[in-house]
């Protein structure tokens, strides 16, 4: 009984802790379909009216207010992937396949928008790209600094953990072109990382304040950016639906990539959202 | 089926010589077993005749054709890797296939291929199974039926059993021989294991550092190797400093017996090698030195003995019905014809008997 007390008290404070951590989104979740008419959960100002207690009202003003910047969030984000993919993998391919002098550096380098905060890489954007200022893919610019570093961290860090070398070598002796080595062997072997980096490059899209934030024009507003002025400026019931949608949007990617990323993956994953916790 | 060559081939890697002026001929639809300890320029060797590496100097001719200049995958060449290389994400038969793939050929001619040559290591219950499922001796055979359909002339296989484990090599040994002797392609087998070459190889290519140091039957080599390195290499030896004489017949001086050699051999000193099998032991009076028992390994098929005479040791082949008790003086006869006179060069005294 005795050594059992600190297990307990290890359960009950992680027990704590979960609540601690958990609570603040069961409130809006609560408080996006909670049927209230002003100051939230606990508000005495029920209105239980012909609707009943549960209403989607919230969601549907957010959908029409805020359905633009949803919309440019998403297209932002499936670019973002796209774009990852097309440039990521290969460029992860050449930096480990065919190394040369001075590869590793750019490898490198490549990281560093990571480890700058979102705002000081806005900034040079804004200063660096002033005419273009305002233009909604000066934004996509920015999320694409922040993704393409992770897409090229995976996909080299899984080339490096298995031969594809060997592997393309062996496709060679059977009479494979190098355009046939590269979509018959190299890519499917690298889907699982592909598809991780993938998740990731949504999710990090998906969430991205920072550049969004700054960089944003009432034309481009990203959805982040928005829900930030649905708090300043709208009811608690409002934001707390725009902050349900924006969970919604991001829980699926976000299930599955602790699926997909329980293995070899999950540690070299978790240093690099250490890394951009630390620097955005 | 066809011939290969390889002229003059050359390889440096930095200031390092990997592969030295190798020529050789490899005949047609025979297995040749190159051999060598590590860093002998046999998988280098190998690589520039697949095309994976190209040479700084020389040639590889496929039936008189100089192929030097095509990329690996358009020479025709058929190859397993020691890791066998198998394609995680595809399965059994879709490795197979590739080769066929790559080179357009329409799905049913594909998979008819695919399962001849999946039939042919046996392995064509498993035809839809991944991969990554199977023993590493199944691995192996999907690695073999893959290079081998899409029928290339020459057949490449570096180290194929070296992944596998000891007990299992013997039987995937026999299984490869008996296959490779119905497909009857020109083949190159790389291996460090010189029991395997022999058993595998209808010829030995023998390399030390990056040159041939003798080419012949596995008979030959074993029984004649061209120098002292190659008679250490091949298996056990007694390698010891003699001194032949001029007189008729020829006399060797041992520092513990004399014998009489059938060969002809040059006056002077000379280096000797005597394989442990070719000693004797004799109970009646032919023995020809006597020496004391300092160990015995029991190896199943035969005991090993240390022998001491004097200051020389020696390795020494005996029945392993025998019992030697520690120390035990025996009478010990030398087979004159099998043993091997080497000119005194300059080759430094290896300094091993036993291996």
């Amino acid at each position: 009984m005795r050594e059992r007390l600190p297990v307990i008290g290890a359960y009950v404070l992680t027990g704590l802790l979960l609540i601690f951590i958990l609570a603040p989104v069961a409130v809006v979740v609560l408080g996006s379909v909670l049927n209230t008419r002003w100051l939230g959960v606990s508000s005495e100002q029920w209105v239980p009216g012909a609707e009943g207690l549960v209403t989607f009202r919230w969601f549907g003003y957010v959908l029409a207010t805020y359905g633009r910047m949803i919309l440019f969030s998403l297209k932002l984000a499936v670019l973002s992937v796209v774009i990852c993919i097309v440039v990521g993998v290969p460029a992860a391919y050449a930096l480990v396949q065919h190394p040369f002098p001075g590869s590793r550096f750019v490898e490198e380098l490549v990281l560093v928008p990571l480890s700058l905060p979102g705002i000081t890489l806005s900034i040079a954007l804004i200063q660096a790209y002033a005419v273009w200022r305002g233009r909604w893919w000066l934004v996509l610019c920015g999320h694409l600094l922040y993704t393409i570093p992770f897409m090229v961290r995976v996909t080299s860090g899984a080339l490096r953990s298995f031969d594809v070398a060997e592997l393309e070598r062996a496709a060679q002796t059977l009479g494979a072109r190098f355009s046939q080595r590269f979509f018959l062997v190299v890519l499917p072997s690298l889907r699982h990382a592909i598809l991780v980096g993938s998740l990731l490059v949504f999710a990090i899209s998906w969430g991205e304040f920072n550049v969004s934030y700054l960089l944003n024009t009432p034309l481009n507003q990203t959805y982040p950016a928005a829900l930030y002025a649905t708090f300043t400026f709208n009811s608690f019931q409002v934001s707390s639906a725009a902050t349900t949608l924006f969970l919604l949007g991001v829980l699926p990617v976000l299930l599955l990539l602790q699926r997909l990323g329980g293995g070899e993956l999950g540690g070299e994953l978790g240093g690099e959202l250490v890394r951009i916790e630390q620097g955005a | 089926m066809a011939t290969l060559e390889v002229r003059g081939l050359k390889k440096l890697f930095g200031a390092q010589t990997a592969v030295d002026d190798i020529s050789h001929l490899f005949a047609d639809g025979e297995i040749t077993a190159v051999v060598g300890p590590s860093g002998s320029g046999k998988t280098t060797t190998l690589w520039m005749i697949a095309g994976l590496t190209a040479p700084d100097a020389g040639a590889v001719l496929i039936d008189g054709i100089d192929v030097t200049s095509r990329r690996a995958e358009q020479r025709e060449i058929g190859m397993v890797f020691q890791s066998y290389a198998l394609f995680p994400h595809l399965s059994v038969r879709e490795n197979v296939e590739f080769g066929l793939r790559v080179r357009g050929l329409e799905k049913g001619a594909r998979r008819s291929r695919a399962l001849e040559a999946l039939q042919l290591v046996r392995m064509d219950a498993f035809a839809d199974r991944r991969v990554t499922s199977l023993s590493g001796g199944e691995q192996q055979r999907v690695a073999l039926a893959r290079a081998l359909a899409f029928r290339p002339r020459v057949l490449l296989m570096d180290e194929p059993l070296s992944a596998l484990d000891a007990r299992l090599r013997e039987d995937v040994r026999l299984e490869l021989a008996q296959l490779l002797s119905t497909v009857k392609i020109t083949t190159v087998y790389v291996t460090h294991d010189q029991t395997e070459a022999m058993a595998l190889g209808a010829r030995l290519l023998v390399l030390e550092s990056g040159r041939v140091a003798q080419a012949g039957s596995p008979a030959e080599v074993y029984r004649r190797p061209a120098t002292p390195f190659v008679a250490d290499f091949l298996g056990a030896a007694n390698l010891l400093e003699g001194v032949c004489g001029s007189g008729e017949p020829r006399l060797l001086t041992l520092p513990f017996a004399e014998l009489e050699l059938p060969r002809d051999t040059a006056p002077g000193p000379c280096r000797v090698m005597i394989r442990p099998e070719d000693l004797v032991l004799t109970t009646n009076g032919s023995a020809q030195f006597h020496a004391n028992v300092v160990s015995s390994l029991f190896l199943g098929r035969q005991l090993r003995l240390v022998l001491e005479v004097g200051e020389q040791r020696l390795v020494m082949d005996a029945s392993p019905d025998t019992v030697f008790y520690p120390r035990a003086e025996i009478g010990v006869r030398i087979r004159p014809d099998r043993v091997v006179v080497f000119p005194a060069g300059p080759q430094p005294n290896p300094g091993r008997m036993n291996r």
